[in-house]
């Protein structure tokens, strides 16, 4: 019952405020149920048992039987760090949320709303329920955008559901296909997915799916160049927004892509290794070009985003057990990551009033923990030892080595690129003189403080010692390598 | 005292986190605590040495992350090796740590100092924990922490441009070393499953040569990288931006000979390819005289210090690469020492004349006896006059060369000593004799520093004399490689265990450095000849020379400028305009198409079912057919 609680939390975090119809109320009450839902999602890790590589705190109920269709739940050694990171980034955000002074009661149950789809999507077995997840999140998003945010929310908000909906019905059809494929094969109808893992495709079918899933799971990554919507979306979003937006909305592209059409077709997967490793390696470099070339810090840390995420497919593409390790530790640690990046920019586009790099300058001087903060957001954004995103690059880098050899060594000097935006930006904005016509207000305040330290130090504590969350990744990758007979 | 060797890079962490902390409430007193900390790890690597010295090793580790399935053991690793250089290294920071409590005063209203003891705690975690690393992954880690805290060290005055620009150069500069490094333990982690240094070294005689050469090529970049050897050297002379504490302890005394220690460590894996070892000791061979070169025209007393930082790390690789472990260790001890030195007096000068331009120094002998008497020491060691320490090291490097029979190197090490005692002398000849010629008054500095000064000058007179001890403690470590390995290199001829001593070279070398000093006297202080008229005819490479081979532009304009922001500016224009704009197109495509449907959509239910049943039979036929 304990996912099922989680997402009753959430859900509880969204509805609360709502009715509450008052700013601060409805704030403390999101902030209220996120925690809650933390402590839950801690403690499904606390009885989460190690040892058993498949899925568990399996709950089933039927939902529309004549479809085959039942509200599945389960938690895997791949999905249940990806809901921590969501019950930790409902927490986070909200947090932060709480500096923004026009935000009122609607904003935080959004925030929770948003949550609470990409807990369901991790959570969920049946594929049907999978998708209304993934659809539940798509709204609370657009109006997070459209409501809540800068000077052109209504071309951004409007992108992104447009786009990432194509994305969504093309991964709809495939899941019907399958579904009438088992009816044929079974005489069942089902959408669950245990049961379409034991479907036999001919290949030529297989590979039209095959395709159809990674498309609908790049639009999400996103992959080069499926990923205009992202800076767009962005840089009108609302800070929280975007914490969520990279934290765990990218996320769900990944784990899709790593949970569905790798599991339903891993020879397909084998086929195409070499050009999803080329289009994750363009995705790596052009993302890290791309940001040096950004003036915005928002759009800077967007299209950063997409040079990480590159590291996630790259991990699909290897399919070895580290390279799979590395691509879901990628997600987690891009997911405290980036949110960082992302709060950073967001206070000082609060405090100094721009967040565009050439009319900074100097910024330490006067928001000196600010400073440090997105120092150590940069250091860690560029996958510096002790930092998880450390961990999760070097393995990604040992499996894509394994599958490709002399391809995966063309990766390697994506980290001079990476440092060098991180590096420039921060050299422009927060180092050298003080610019004079900047008024900054003020240094970073409580709340601020309070969810940034929370996401640094876990970014740190892991990058340290990772074996809390790598040794369960680590088991499912092994396990689910040794399944479709790899290696 | 070994099983606590642990605790060596554990203790300043503690420092650096109440530096950290505390930093913003108060000002002064993180001194204090950083230097208690230091201290007790330099205790404990003094008592793990003992322990060495009496026979101990010690080795344990933990289990720190399983990746596909395979462990990574992560401990610490305490042979002769690591039990001297983990002593020395702690030694200086302990030593540069109380330096800096008189040098880093005036910073104190500008800047606050517990920034800099944080910064300076946390390069010691890096750099002790570097140095103890049992595994390559671990000491990859620790490489880029004290990256790291280069960078933040040598942007410390971050209100200055070039300070900051100087930084983020270092920092990418010397990741393009790391990238290989990373590329070289991760190959031979695929290929031999371990990042153990004891496993590895086991394992190397049967790994393919190609690969094992590949890997230590790879290793030996991140060493180039770090030690700025030619062709990633560009970043050490611009990182003097930093305070002078910090060019002494990060870019002269410690960091900067973490590659030198990290071909050292690996050195079995070295000595099974002998194309490595040859591009070990051909770098470092050009290295050394080509950075010597630059430093004889440099007027900046710091920059003229690097150029000649940057040369005799190249001797040390040079004495690695042609097969002694002990002439390139043993340089780097007693450089550590003398370089350092040579470093906090520079910054003692910079202190009383508030310039780092040799041309405004002069005279500053009778101000300033301590610093004048002890810099001495430093510019006659590094000259590698007897009894200095550098004359004993630096004649262990070029008989390394000799006796390998390589003239070209022989060549590369004796005309860089040539160089390097003229370029030393011009230096303090500039700075200590003649008439003063700047606008300051220059006084002596508090005790705190000259003592700090009269300690290392001491080092530097007499560490030459461990060199018969030395030799033999170093042959020792050598026997503890595997029997296969050592084997293995004697038989192709990649290790010289002993090397016999050679008078005619050592008194050759001797006469060309003392000849050099005495034309730097002719020339600086008898005026016996202008210097400036022997520029004028020469001005063509004196200017190549001052433009420092146009290496610096062709990284900060060609590969900064024009393939990095060009080429990320075209990117950022693709993705705007072309990407994205057929992205944008689509959509008004269908909104236009859109507009256009509109007009079947009249309202009528039966029209709509009629299209939903046409389009479900088409996609069951479709379904039926395949």
């Amino acid at each position: 019952m304990i996912l099922s609680l989680i997402l009753l939390f959430l859900l509880l975090g969204t509805v609360l405020p709502w009715l509450s119809r008052n700013d601060r109320a409805g704030r403390y009450l999101a902030i209220f149920f996120a925690l809650l839902s933390l402590a839950a999602s801690l403690y499904a890790y606390a009885i989460f048992d190690f040892s058993n590589t498949g899925f568990q705190l399996e709950e089933k109920a039927e939902w529309i039987p004549a479809l085959g269709i039942s509200y599945h739940l389960a938690v895997d050694g791949l999905s249940l760090p990806l809901v921590i990171l969501t019950a930790l980034l409902a927490l986070a955000s909200c947090i932060y949320g709480t500096d923004e002074a026009r935000r009122d009661y609607q904003f935080y149950g959004l925030l929770n709303l948003t949550c609470l789809g990409t807990a369901g999507v991790f959570m969920a077995l049946d594929l049907f329920l999978f998708f209304v997840f993934w659809e539940v999140v798509l709204i609370p998003m657009y109006f997070l955008i459209a409501i809540f945010g800068g000077p052109r929310k209504t071309y951004a908000s409007f992108k992104f559901i447009v786009y990432t909906h194509v994305g969504s019905v093309i991964m709809i059809l495939a899941f019907f296909v399958l579904h009438y494929m088992y009816l044929e094969q079974f005489g069942v109808r089902t959408f669950d997915f245990l049961d379409f893992a034991k479907l036999s495709v001919e290949p030529k079918i297989a590979s039209v799916l095959f395709i159809a899933l990674v498309f609908g799971f790049m639009v999400k990554i996103p992959v080069v160049p499926f990923h205009t919507w992202l800076p767009a979306a962005h840089v009108e979003a609302p800070t929280s927004g975007s914490v969520l937006l990279a934290g765990i909305l990218l996320k769900m592209g990944g784990y899709g892509l790593l949970r569905v059409p790798l599991t339903f077709f891993p020879e397909i997967a084998r086929d195409f290794a070499i050009p999803l490793a080329i289009i994750a390696i363009i995705s790596i470099f052009y993302g890290a070009f791309a940001a040096m070339a950004q003036e915005d810090y928002k759009s800077l840390i967007a299209l950063s985003s997409v040079s990480h995420m590159g590291y996630v497919l790259l991990g699909a593409a290897a399919l070895t057990p580290a390279a799979l390790t590395g691509a879901a530790f990628q997600m987690f640690a891009h997911g405290t990551v980036s949110p960082l990046l992302f709060m950073m920019a967001g206070s000082l586009h609060h405090k100094a009033g721009t967040r565009l790099i050439p009319q900074l300058g100097g910024v330490a001087h006067k928001m000196p923990v600010w400073a440090v903060f997105m120092v150590a957001a940069s250091l860690a954004g560029l996958g510096l030892p002790f930092t998880s995103s450390f961990v999760a690059e070097f393995t990604v880098l040992i499996g894509s080595l394994e599958a490709f050899n002399v391809l995966a060594l063309f990766v390697f000097p994506a980290a001079i690129a990476t440092a060098g935006y991180l590096l420039y930006a921060l050299r422009r904005a927060v180092f050298g003189p003080f610019n004079t016509n900047l008024h900054i207000h003020g240094d970073l305040n409580t709340q601020e403080f309070a969810a940034m330290f929370i996401l640094l130090i876990l970014t740190i504590a892991l990058g340290v010692y990772p074996r809390p969350l790598l040794d369960m990744i680590d088991a499912y990758s092994v396990y689910f390598v040794g399944l479709i007979g790899g290696v | 005292m070994i099983e606590y060797s642990w605790l060596i890079p554990i203790m300043p962490v503690f420092g650096f986190i109440i530096c950290l902390i505390g930093g913003y409430r108060v000002r002064m007193g993180y001194g204090q605590v950083a230097i208690f900390f230091m201290f007790l790890s330099f205790l404990i690597s003094l008592g793990s040495f003992l322990d060495v010295l009496a026979g101990k090793t010690y080795h344990a580790s933990i289990t720190w992350a399983i990746v596909g399935g395979k462990e990574i053991e992560f401990g610490v690793l305490i042979d002769s090796l690591s039990g001297i250089m983990v002593l020395v290294v702690s030694l200086l920071i302990l030593l540069i740590h109380i330096y800096s409590m008189g040098y880093m005063v005036p910073f104190i209203r500008t800047n606050q100092l517990s920034r800099y003891f944080a910064e300076m705690q946390l390069f010691s975690v890096g750099m002790l924990g570097l140095v103890i690393a049992d595994n390559l992954l671990l000491m990859f880690m620790f490489w880029e922490i004290v990256g790291l805290c280069s960078y933040l060290l040598i942007g410390y005055f971050y209100r200055k441009p070039e300070a900051a620009r100087a930084a983020m150069k270092a920092f990418l500069v010397t990741r393009a070393g790391d990238v290989m490094f990373l590329i070289g333990i991760i190959v031979l982690f695929v290929y031999a499953g371990t990042f153990s240094l004891t496993e590895l070294f086991e394992l190397a005689p049967e790994m393919d040569l190609t690969i094992l050469t590949f890997a230590a090529v790879m290793i030996f970049g991140g060493a180039v990288g770090k030690s700025a050897q030619f062709p990633l050297h560009v970043w050490l002379p611009d990182a003097m931006e930093g305070p002078t504490t910090v060019s002494a302890l990060i870019h002269a005394a410690t960091m900067v000979k973490a590659g030198v220690y990290l071909v050292a460590r690996n050195y079995p894996l070295f000595v099974l390819s002998p194309d490595a070892m040859t591009t070990v000791a051909y770098i470092g061979g050009f290295t050394a005289l080509f950075a010597a070169s630059m430093a004889l025209v440099m007027v900046d007393i710091k920059k003229v210090i690097a150029y000649s930082t940057i040369s005799q790390l190249g001797y040390m690789f040079l004495a690695l690469g042609a097969g002694s472990i002990f002439a390139g260790m043993f340089h780097l001890m007693n450089h550590a020492f003398f370089k350092a030195l040579l470093f906090l007096a520079a910054g003692s000068v910079i202190n009383a004349c508030m310039t780092n331009d040799i041309r405004e120094m002069g005279g500053l002998r009778k101000v300033m006896p301590v610093t004048a008497l002890t810099m001495l020491a430093g510019s006659l060691a590094l000259s590698g006059i007897p009894p200095f320490s550098g004359f004993f090291s630096k004649d262990e490097v070029i008989l390394s060369a000799f006796q390998r029979g390589d003239m070209v190197l022989t060549f590369f090490g004796i005309a860089a000593a040539a160089l390097t005692a003229f370029y030393t002398f011009r230096v303090w000849f500039m700075a200590f004799v003649g008439d003063y010629r700047g606008r300051e008054h220059p006084k002596e500095n508090p005790k705190i520093m000259t003592s700090v000064l009269t300690i290392l000058a001491i080092f530097a007179t007499i560490t030459g004399f461990i060199k018969w001890w030395f030799e033999g403690y170093m042959h020792h470590f050598i026997e503890t490689y595997p029997h296969e390995v050592l084997e293995r290199a004697e038989h192709i001829g990649t290790i010289q265990p002993h090397l016999i001593p050679n008078e005619g070279l050592m008194v050759a070398t001797v006469v060309i450095a003392a000849t050099s000093i005495t034309i730097a006297y002719l020339g600086y202080v008898k005026k016996v000849f202008d210097p400036a008229s022997i520029r004028n005819p020469l001005r063509p490479i004196h200017a190549m020379l001052y433009d420092k081979y146009y290496m610096d532009y062709l990284f900060e304009e060609i590969f900064g400028g024009r393939i990095g922001l060009y080429w990320a500016r075209a990117t950022g224009w693709i993705d705007k305009y072309i990407v994205d704009g057929i992205v944008d197109g689509i959509g008004k495509t269908t909104m236009y198409a859109g507009g256009g449907l509109r007009r079947i959509q009249t309202g009528n239910i039966q029209i709509y079912l009629s299209i939903v049943v046409v389009g479900l039979i088409a996609i069951l036929l479709y379904f039926e057919v395949v």
